[in-house]
């Protein structure tokens, strides 16, 4: 019969090994629920969808598809949430409130290098966004609706707010009538409610779904 | 029904009248008709884009091949100097039609006109109404332009007004560029 107390030598290499790979590298990504540190997929996932939300936001004429059917000014309100719909995308896969930040930053400055016209403005409003988008999420995991289609679409519409108010003021468009206003920052919240809360909900929940890793 | 979804059912409707409503309300009030945008798309250059009213002799609609005859002074390729609200300059090249030239072929102008508004169809129209004489005397630089850096105006058209720089110095130039223009107020 083999004694119970006898050391396994194998054992010990084995361990002794994991110990050696802990302290050489870092873990990356997955199990992290609860951690706030970021993870290496963590700042690949914020760059690289921060990047292609840059390019399109640059370089795609989404106003197009409002010229014909809506003909007021502000209109193209409507399909601002295509702006920050990226960062909460990532959020859904990490979880993590900086990874927000981190996107927003990414595809700020991919705008500002594409030559946006408002220059780096336009860095700052994409950061604002961020800011605001956090907070959505902060204010919806205080009211228990965190992962609800109702929560994210409340953040959504947050992230989605700050920027129209801003163009507006900024723009000086105090002689146009009080209905445009309103108009566009009603169609900038639900823009964000439909387009950043609800559409970036299911496009990560598709994404989990075709196995793309979480780090979470 | 849950009280929670009851809530947010009440929500999306309060939503939904408020804003056809106030675009109702917008349509009204700014007289914009929905449909001048998809007319240019699908009507091609005899459709109207451009009415001038107001003090006028008589109301008077423009086609885009009316504007673009020879009976106007046509302005081709020229650079206008522009800046935006945050004081941001840039150039931009325009082609288009003096409007002074339109006003005088057509002898339009009522008796005591002294300004011209630059309204689009979208609702939006410049900040204030300027002087006739800035026309007059610039004629080659206030523009209803249809080409934009060598390209016919689509996305923001089909004309826009176009106003240069040195002509109203103290003003944002931009504030005067306006997308989807369709009416020219005379007062």
């Amino acid at each position: 019969m083999p004694n119970k107390n006898r050391i396994n030598i194998n054992d010990t290499e084995e361990s002794s090994e994991k110990v050696d790979s802990q302290d050489k590298y870092k873990i990356t990504g997955f199990g992290q629920l609860g951690s706030k540190k970021l993870t290496l997929l963590d700042l690949l996932y914020s760059t690289i969808i921060g990047v292609l939300g840059g390019i399109i936001s640059s370089l795609i004429p989404f106003s197009l598809l409002i010229k014909v059917w809506y003909p007021l000014t502000g209109g193209t309100q409507l399909v601002s949430g295509h702006h920050v719909i990226w960062a909460s995308i990532v959020y859904g896969l990490t979880r993590k409130k900086k990874t927000i930040l981190l996107t927003m930053i990414s595809k700020g400055l991919l705008e500002f290098l594409l030559g946006d016209p408002w220059g780096l403005i336009i860095f700052i409003v994409n950061f604002m966004e961020g800011v605001c988008l956090v907070g959505g999420f902060l204010f919806i995991e205080k009211l228990g609706e965190g992962e609800t289609k109702l929560g994210w679409g409340i953040a959504g519409g947050f992230g989605n707010f700050f920027q129209a108010p801003f163009f507006w003021i900024v723009n000086m468009r105090w002689h146009l009538h009080w209905t445009l206003w309103v108009l566009a920052f009603m169609f900038a919240y639900i823009s964000g409610i439909l387009i950043v809360g609800l559409l970036g909900r299911s496009v990560k929940n598709y994404l989990i779904k075709a196995g793309v890793p979480t780090t979470f | 029904m849950e009280k929670r979804n009851f809530n947010i059912l009440v929500a999306s409707i309060i939503i939904g009248i408020s804003i056809f409503w106030l675009s109702a309300y917008s349509f009204v009030i700014l007289e914009i008709d929905p449909f001048h945008n998809i007319n240019n798309i699908f009507e091609g250059d005899d459709t109207v884009v451009i009415t001038i009213k107001g003090n006028v002799v008589d109301e008077f609609e423009l086609t885009l091949s009316e504007l673009k005859s020879d009976k106007y002074t046509q302005v081709n390729d020229k650079t206008f100097h522009l800046i935006n609200a945050i004081g941001r300059e840039f150039d931009t090249v325009y082609s288009g039609v003096s409007l002074w030239s339109i006003l005088e072929v057509e002898n339009l102008l009522g008796s005591d006109a002294s300004t011209f508004l630059f309204l689009g169809a979208d609702g939006y129209y410049a900040e204030t109404p300027l002087s006739l004489a800035l026309a007059e005397n610039n004629s080659e630089q206030v523009l209803i332009a249809y080409e934009q850096n060598g390209e016919p105006i689509f996305f923001d058209g089909p004309v826009i007004s176009a106003i240069n720089y040195s002509v109203i110095p103290d003003e944002i130039t931009t504030h005067f560029t306006i997308k989807y223009l369709n009416t020219i107020l005379i007062e």
